[in-house]
């Protein structure tokens, strides 16, 4: 565990790590053995559901580490393949601003280009390989439409992630709207989401998530029955009764050391 | 209001969780939100970064 923790705090947000709980612990007990040992810190993502089974291991720690296209790349016992974890995590972040190998070179500019956060000139370039070269206009259609649905999928995760993340929601949402800018139909796709970010009661979300931030902050630093950090809790799910991260604080305080 | 925004999409999940090994694109819709999984319901909203998925316990 410790090793995947640091694996998570040296990538930030090229890696992302998800810890899976799999001798049924309750969730709630899983997340309160994770702020007990400082290790709810990082951007690793915590659940007690399996999405899958890995081919040929019984026992725990195990792991699969997926490719940024979903693939599997290598699984087995963590103890014993921390080293070749390492290594495949660092090749991969190295890969992820080159085009895919069975990409046409003509369409490999399309692809930089849209994986540099200029998502709507990416999609310009790929259509425009479609209309000028017969023979590679299937695989630049197929482009675009990844590219739209990728750029509508993060919409979407935006817009889930509204409640437990308005600030960072608010950041993703300006990078969309720069990077669309000239495609008109995407930025009606984001048009919702602006105009809820801008509702007054975000206002307050917002708020409320900025302290909810900094109690967690000091739950990592000074231990998860830090008193402090309770009253804070406390404060903030009394003023900010009706918000996500008042429910949050409730929740806490309801799981954590007294 | 918020509070239901980030709680209203929950997929189907499959009941039998499938067996992968190298070369395999696993899918799966997670039934509950994961903790600080921002906005994440399922592997593929992972996609575009390496996903390191760690199978772990607590006793």
């Amino acid at each position: 565990m410790p090793a995947g923790l640091r694996l998570q705090e040296e990538y930030g947000d090229d890696l992302q790590i998800v810890f899976v709980e799999v001798q049924r612990t309750p969730r709630d007990s899983m997340e309160t053995f994770g702020w007990k040992r400082k290790w709810m810190g990082t951007n690793a993502m915590w659940t007690t559901e399996r999405p899958f089974k890995v081919s040929g291991v019984k026992g725990i720690p195990h792991f699969a580490l997926l490719s940024a296209e979903g693939e599997v790349l290598l699984s087995g016992y963590s103890n014993s393949k921390h080293g070749e974890i390492r290594k495949l995590v660092a090749q991969e972040v190295r890969k992820r601003g080159r085009a895919p190998e069975h990409l046409s070179p003509k369409l490999a500019k399309a692809w930089k280009t849209f994986q540099r956060g200029k998502l709507a000139a990416g999609i310009a370039e790929a259509q425009k390989v479609a209309a000028k070269r017969p023979e590679l206009a299937a695989q630049a259609t197929k482009l675009v439409t990844d590219f739209r649905a990728r750029v509508a999928a993060r919409i979407d995760r935006a817009q889930r992630r509204l409640a437990e993340d308005p600030l960072g929601v608010e950041d993703e949402v300006a990078t969309l709207a720069k990077g669309l800018a000239g495609e008109p139909d995407l930025l009606a796709q984001l048009a919702d989401l602006q105009e809820t970010l801008a509702m007054p009661f975000m206002a307050i979300e917002r708020e409320a998530a900025k302290l909810l931030a900094k109690a967690e902050d000091r739950l990592n630093s000074r231990g998860s029955d830090d008193r402090g950090a309770r009253t804070s809790l406390e404060r903030l799910a009394k003023k900010y009764a009706e918000s996500y991260s008042a429910e949050r604080a409730l929740h806490l305080l309801a799981i954590l050391p007294r | 209001m918020i509070r239901t925004l980030g709680l209203a999409v929950v997929a189907a999940a499959p009941l039998a969780a499938q067996t992968v090994s190298s070369g395999d694109h696993p899918t799966y819709s997670f039934r509950q939100p994961l903790v600080n999984g921002r906005g994440v319901r399922s592997l593929a909203d992972l996609r575009g970064k390496p996903v390191l998925i760690d199978f772990w316990g607590t006793r």
